[in-house]
């Protein structure tokens, strides 16, 4: 079974993370933990590179909500880019659109 | 009584006979073993499939047969390879061992039926057990010996002593003894196999597969017989009214007291009314099951997502609003991460289903597992409240229908038809009224922090998908009677029209007509869409349920998305 790889991007204004594999309950912390820190940083966007996940459950989309609400506290969004469509369906009914940019 | 695995324990109502139970987690490749000491003779009830527990049991009557030499005896509840393989055991030289199994079960394994003892659900094509067995249950012919004779002097035999029920029926009992006072009962309770059968020692019960046999998944396996089942449950109820029963063992799981297994297998009567007609769960229908399976709980995991994402999504809201502690109350109130837990361990089995030789049966049995699991979650008052009704309601029906359809049950027919424009014209008016903010309830909790909050939460919860989507309506002239249930149709435009809206689409057209015997309705995008974002997942379990009706699915693509669905006109299936 595929687990989740994250690989960590410092570019000069923001923090990208590229993603790979599935995030649901088993994976998820692996995910949790450096998405966090670059959210709980001082200065700098975060981008999270989705393109190479293939599933992601609520434990992800947690996750995602706890990146928000730490970039939310200096004024910034959470960025998602390459989010497959299955995945973007799922965020956008569930109402991710209206706290995190979301790109496909 | 409480019975425990992996150890040697008195069995209450014999004057000096012990248990040894071997429970593995419960699995459809191996059954639990039951290994008895007594002495005139060790027995063993059914050895089960895999080899480590063969091991295991060789074991133990090797360490019991060290400290007092005797015949080994081994009883098969029943002849279905998860209970009867048994991978040979390996006992001291000189250690007789004799088989018994009831007649239709000893005929089973000599013609090497791989029906009867279920050995066609195995992707490993695994080898009927050879060995011989001497001891026929329930014979049918005089010829059978019920005396067993032993090199060792000893002798079994088996006395023939039926029961008359009150009902009037019979309950076949034979006996044996095991020395110094000691006996083993054994009946006759068929219907999740003709040679299924129960062995009592005292205060202990052994009732093989019987507590599963109306089980989705279960009912309807090759020598399954709904008569024969619905009487040996008013039997065994019966027996389970002599007070000093009061163990039950199943052959799968934990062993349980005789006063809850009573209630359980009552339930089962219950649910097993209903089973008259029940097809043959053979490698084809499991095939399609297992594929059913992995589309809807597709389905249903996406729908789980929608609401697990809508609840953060408010909390995330209430945190801004400093209301965290509010927040954390909300997510609390539905369990998320075990709703979670269950689909990615589903997901997770489904996957290692296709780089392993696990029988597809398992995934459809883990699935009816599943999908009770969920159920239970969904049917919490709390988690009504919570969510969009609607949508935990589209979740159960799936869900329902899913166990149903495992258990030979299709209820499609049963479902109120109704004509498909007006079913469209008051989705379409629904989602307009939920389009119209009200602001009553708000306005009515404003006095009270918990009550806003909880009025701020099901708005927030409630947010409809279709709200922002701009559509247009045409509909056929003609009468559009099809025949498909009300609740089903709407469930599945919904589903439909949610995922477009989800992946960006803001105009939606439908139209009907009626041609040739069907009732045609086109819904298409203006925007650019490619219809596999939908999932192709959920495109088959749609395709699956219409055709189910002979209806069918279409989807085209010229930059826009266009889906047609066609189900057959009720007038025409009237005239044919």
């Amino acid at each position: 079974m595929k687990e989740l790889e994250i690989t960590l991007q410092h570019l000069e204004s923001a923090v990208v993370l590229h993603a790979a594999g599935p995030v649901d309950s088993n994976t998820a912390e692996q995910l949790q933990e450096p998405l966090l820190r670059a959210a709980e940083g001082p200065t700098g966007a975060v981008e999270l590179d989705l393109a190479e996940v293939s599933y992601m459950s609520s434990a992800g989309l947690r996750v995602l909500v706890l990146a928000a609400k730490a970039l939310q506290k200096r004024g910034e969004r959470l960025r998602l880019v390459n989010v497959p469509l299955p995945i973007y369906k799922i965020l956008n009914l569930a109402g991710f659109t209206s706290f995190i940019d979301i790109k496909t | 009584m409480k019975i425990e695995a992996n150890v040697w324990q008195k069995v209450l109502g014999t004057p000096s006979v012990e248990i040894f139970p071997i429970i593995p987690k419960a699995n459809c490749v191996s059954s639990n073993c039951y290994i008895f000491s007594a002495p005139d003779a060790l027995v063993v009830v059914d050895p089960g499939a895999s080899p480590e527990q063969t091991k295991q049991i060789s074991q133990i009557l090797t360490e019991a047969l060290a400290i007092s030499p005797r015949p080994v005896l081994v009883f098969l509840t029943h002849c279905h390879q998860d209970h009867s393989q048994e991978a040979g055991l390996e006992l001291p030289a000189g250690i007789e061992v004799k088989r018994f199994a009831h007649q239709a079960g000893v005929e089973a394994l000599e013609n090497r039926d791989r029906n009867l003892t279920v050995a066609y659900l195995y992707p490993w094509n695994p080898e009927i057990c050879t060995a011989r067995f001497e001891g026929v249950l329930f014979a049918s012919s005089p010829a059978s010996e019920p005396v067993l004779q032993f090199a060792d002097g000893r002798r079994f035999e088996l006395q023939t002593e039926p029961i008359t029920m009150p009902d009037g029926t019979t309950l076949k009992r034979q006996w044996l003894s095991l020395g110094a006072g000691n006996r083993l009962e054994i009946y006759h309770t068929p219907g999740h196999s003709a040679c299924s059968i129960s062995l009592r020692v005292g205060s202990l019960l052994m009732l093989g597969d019987l507590p599963f046999a109306a089980n989705p998944g279960v009912c309807g396996l090759d020598g399954w017989n709904h008569a024969d089942l619905l009487q040996t449950f008013r039997q065994v109820d019966w027996l389970l009214d002599v007070p000093d029963i009061t163990v039950c063992c199943p052959g799968h799981g934990y062993c349980v007291s005789a006063q809850s297994m009573r209630e359980k297998l009552r339930l089962m009567e219950t649910a097993a009314a209903n089973l008259t007609d029940v097809p043959l769960m053979d490698a084809e229908r499991i095939g399609v099951l297992k594929i059913h399976a992995d589309e809807l709980l597709e389905y249903t995991a996406a729908l789980l997502t929608i609401f697990s994402g809508r609840l953060y999504t408010v909390s995330y809201y209430l945190s801004l609003l400093e209301e965290d502690s509010a927040a954390s109350r909300l997510l609390a109130s539905l369990d998320i991460d075990q709703i979670d837990r269950i689909l990615s361990d589903f997901r997770r089995i489904a996957e290692a289903f296709h780089t392993s030789t696990m029988p597809e049966w398992t995934v459809v049995l883990k699935g009816v597992q599943v999908a009770r699991s969920l159920q239970k979650v969904l049917s919490a008052e709390h988690v009504q409240q919570l969510l969009d009704v609607s949508l935990v309601n589209r979740a159960q029906r799936r869900l329902d229908e899913f166990v149903n359809v495992v258990r030979g049950l299709q209820f499609l027919q049963m479902e109120e038809p109704g004509p498909v424009n007006k079913l469209i014209a008051e989705l379409l008016r629904r989602v307009k009224e939920a389009t119209v903010m009200k602001s009553t309830d708000l306005m009515e909790a404003v006095d009270d922090d918990q009550a806003f909050l909880q009025a701020l939460t099901r708005r927030l919860g409630a947010h409809s998908p279709l709200r922002d989507i701009e559509f247009e309506f045409a509909p056929a002239t003609q009468e559009t009677n099809a025949n498909i249930g009300a609740e089903r149709l709407d469930d599945f435009l919904s589903t439909l029209m949610e995922g477009m809206a989800g992946i960006g689409v803001k105009h939606i057209s439908i139209a009907t007509r009626v041609a040739s015997g069907h009732v045609e309705i086109r819904i298409s995008s203006r925007e650019q869409m490619d219809p596999t974002a939908l999932g192709k997942g959920w495109l088959d379990f749609a395709n699956r349920n219409l055709g189910w009706l002979g209806g069918s699915l279409e989807c085209n693509q010229h930059g826009n998305a266009e889906f047609i669905i066609r189900l057959p006109a009720l007038r025409e299936m009237a005239l044919s």
